[in-house]
């Protein structure tokens, strides 16, 4: 009995016609609706996005490196993405390609910092004890670079999760260390020793986005240069603005 | 008894609840009638790359037939479309083309989707189409009115008189009318009867099917027609030939409503060209569309007779092809061009299903070569048959003679050395000779109908003496199998080859704006035009026989 009213209830339901439905819903009561529209992004089979992507975050090493006193707190990542080619081969798939401009920081301290060292006729750049007496505050790695991501991204609502590599590009780089003279004023000191650094580095990274806000991190397998053997992951926040 | 009783009682309960939170979910999907609806969509434009995908989108100029009705059949089927908005203002399409958008729309409602048609203007063309919707609004001072078909033609005696122009037509065919506005200042009776005829049977079946979308009686709505009693619009409203009067604003709220919502933002919206951008072509074997849309000669950007001939040998050997759609829409045109066109059909059709598919025209040639396919599909509002051929030769002596006042002379080898010489007309013994030539080629024509067909040559030789026909009067005398639009036709050719799953690719394929660019610059040919001005190149087009079906029926 149950199975022949369910039955002529859906016949009814699926049989009428558009006309009768229309006449039903122009009956309906239909009140204010005053909530706001939800965005709902067009579907495009290919898209262009500009500064789409701004990041922010901070390096960690892994435990086994830390007697290098990479200071994962002061070690910090800005980022923002200049241009983004996207093919979305589903509303909820695209493979992304993109161009950012990366700027990084490696931290150090207290007991190393960044420093030219004598190598042969010229120097390079080391990770060397502070020495005694120095009243060292901190010395950063600075990194500028052009990062290609390539990604994969899926997307359903407003939640997204990105995975890909990167290729950066390490374009600038210089050192610098902090220490407080007699005074205790606080002296910067630019060391001009090329940083030795590889011109070319690749890192992993993957990112969960709700909305216009997410998390991300990035792993880099390479060490930062020969001559400073640190593993880096960083972790961080992400704001879109697709 | 009781428990049926009963069971009625609970599902009663069950869909009451249902029913009355039944708003629409999803998307509108938008049709402009402004939008040209052509056979084939739009051409390469300089900004299509060599990929063939197009930069900045979707060229909103044109959009193909083919690509609405496979929107519309999708979104039938899509969770994602709720219903259609149809604007029928400034409607850019031909009668045929009309009804098979107008069939597809009822498919869509009929899937239990509604179609909302509104507008300021209505005439023939756009109430044809906007009457199959399920509410159709206008504009409180709109207006508009139907009027029934007509064809209005030119005669030029009496102008080639003065001009002391002569032309002879020599034609097999009392209803082969193309030519008669050169020799004739009015309608032939048989013209006349036959357009009469022609018209009548594509407007009573627009009528009809006019009427029993709105409800209301056939000779009503042809009573109101005669009497001019359609104008204003409240007169079709009194009429009962459209279900309100809105402002723009007021409809709008109007579709806010049956999603439920006072919110115009809150309603989706997509128009149907990026929709029909993204249905897929489908996987598997090709089911190919073969596009004959022009007329047939033997050189030239419309249906050049070689070169269309090679593109059907490729898809005779392509092997991933297992079946094809001929999609004709050409008036006709030259007859050895034809003929080559359709031995190359002939040939396909021994390998591989080949179905018919008419739209505006397929008369004369275009019947030509498209009678051997396995099946005709048209619309009721195709024209085609034109079963006749005539060729015309034009004499201007007198007109240089008398205008610039030149005399012309000719001398030759044999008594008619000068046959075909634009500056002479044609004596009797010519005369009789040309017409013997068209009778060999209207006998052969015929014939290609009667191998086609499987009618007799009497049988054939009664319906054609070059009289068009409506699709719907072909359907009954036998020049065609069924009624249906070019998605059936798709659907037949696959079941003919056995295939539950296919992709459809059209053909000729477009060429991107580079690659055209970089074959006309090799091919370094002269233009027709020079070859046509050339002696033996005039002669040959003076005496060319055509298969031409001519003029236009304007909605």
């Amino acid at each position: 009995m149950l199975t022949m009213a369910a039955l002529f209830a859906a016949v009814s339901v699926f049989a009428q016609s558009s006309k009768d439905r229309l006449s039903e819903l122009e009956q309906a009561t239909v009140e204010e609706d005053t909530k706001p529209a939800k965005e709902e992004k067009e579907y495009r089979l290919f898209d262009v996005n500009v500064v789409s992507e701004v990041g922010f975050g901070w390096q960690f090493v892994k435990e086994d490196q830390f007697a290098q006193g990479l200071k994962g707190n002061k070690s910090s990542e800005f980022y923002f993405n200049l241009l983004e080619l996207s093919f979305n081969p589903t509303k909820w798939t695209s493979v992304t390609l993109g161009a950012n401009l990366d700027w990084t920081d490696y931290a150090v301290g207290p007991s190393n910092y960044f420093h030219g060292v004598p190598d042969g006729d010229s120097r390079k750049m080391d990770l060397t004890p502070v020495a005694s007496g120095m009243n060292y505050t901190s010395s950063k790695l600075h990194v500028f670079s052009i990062v290609v991501p390539a990604a994969l991204d899926l997307h359903v609502g407003s939640i997204s999760l990105r995975a890909g590599a990167e290729a950066n590009f390490r374009l600038n780089s210089y050192a610098n260390y902090a220490y407080r003279d007699g005074n205790n004023d606080l002296v910067t000191v630019k060391d001009s020793t090329p940083t030795g650094l590889d011109k070319f580095a690749l890192d992993y990274f993957a990112s969960l986005n709700l909305g216009f806000i997410g998390l991300y991190v990035k792993y880099f397998p390479q060490s930062i240069s020969p001559a400073i053997p640190m593993h880096c992951f960083t972790a961080g926040i992400v704001l879109n603005t697709r | 008894m009781k428990r049926i009783a009963v069971a009625l009682l609970l599902s009663i309960v069950v869909i009451l609840p249902g029913q009355a939170q039944n708003f629409l979910k999803g998307k509108v999907l938008k049709i402009d009638m402004s939008d040209t609806v052509a056979e084939k969509g739009s051409e390469s434009t300089p900004f299509t790359l060599d990929l063939g995908l197009p930069i900045g989108g979707f060229d909103g100029s044109k959009v193909s037939l083919l690509s609405l009705e496979r929107a519309l059949e999708k979104a039938a089927k899509d969770d994602d479309i709720a219903m259609v908005y149809l604007n029928y203002d400034k409607l850019s399409a031909g009668t045929a083309a009309l009804e098979e958008l107008r069939e597809c729309l009822a498919r869509f409602s009929a899937a239990g989707k509604p179609v909302i048609a509104y507008g300021a203007g209505l005439s023939n063309g756009s109430y044809y189409i906007a009457s199959v919707a399920d509410r159709v609004f206008m504009h409180p001072k709109g207006s508009g009115t139907l009027n029934g078909l007509g064809t209005t033609q030119f005669f030029l005696k009496d102008l080639l008189d003065t001009l002391g122009v002569e032309v002879q037509l020599i034609r097999h065919g009392k209803f082969k009318s193309a030519g008669e506005m050169y020799i004739r200042n009015s309608m032939s009776p048989e013209n006349r009867r036959q357009y009469e005829e022609l018209e009548e049977s594509v407007w009573s079946c627009m009528v009809e099917q006019m009427a029993a979308s709105r409800g209301i009686k056939t000779e009503d709505l042809r009573g109101w027609i005669a009497g001019l009693e359609l104008g204003t619009a409240n007169t079709w409203m009194e009429k009962g030939l459209i279900d309100g009067l809105k402002y723009k604003d007021e409809l709008e709220q109007y579709i806010c409503h049956l999603f439920g919502t006072t919110d115009p933002d809150k309603v989706g919206r997509v128009d149907i060209r990026e929709y029909a951008s993204k249905v897929k072509a489908g996987s598997g074997d090709k089911v190919a569309v073969l596009y004959a849309d022009g007329e047939i000669a033997r050189e030239g950007n419309q249906i050049a007779g070689e070169k269309f001939a090679r593109e059907v040998e490729k898809l005779r050997k392509d092997e991933s092809v297992k079946a094809v759609v001929f999609r004709v829409n050409s008036p006709g045109g030259e007859v050895v061009a034809a003929d080559i066109i359709r031995r190359e059909i002939e040939l396909l059709g021994k390998e591989k299903p080949v179905i018919a598919s008419y739209g505006a025209y397929a008369a004369s040639g275009g019947y030509l070569i498209s009678a051997g396919c396995r099946k005709i599909i048209v619309d009721n509002a195709t024209l085609t048959g034109s079963i006749g051929v005539f060729g015309m030769i034009p004499n201007l002596g007198g007109a240089v003679k008398k205008l610039l006042k030149v005399n012309v002379e000719t001398v030759g080898t044999d008594p008619h050395a000068g046959m075909g010489n634009l500056f002479q007309g044609l004596n009797e013994q010519e005369q009789a000779w040309y017409q013997k030539e068209i009778e060999g080629i209207y006998s052969d024509f015929v014939n290609v109908v009667v191998n086609g067909r499987g009618m007799t040559y009497e049988q054939v030789d009664e319906i054609a003496q070059g009289r068009v026909w409506s699709g719907k009067d072909a359907l009954v005398n036998g020049l065609a199998d069924e009624r249906g639009i070019l998605l059936d036709a798709i659907k037949a050719a696959a079941s003919e080859a056995g295939l539950s799953k296919y992709k459809v690719v059209t053909y000729p394929q477009q060429k991107s704006f580079m690659k055209a660019m970089r074959e006309d610059s090799r091919k370094g040919k002269d233009l027709p035009l020079v070859n046509t001005l050339t002696e033996p190149g005039f002669k040959a087009m003076a005496l060319m026989p055509f298969v031409t079906f001519d003029p236009e029926i304007a909605l």
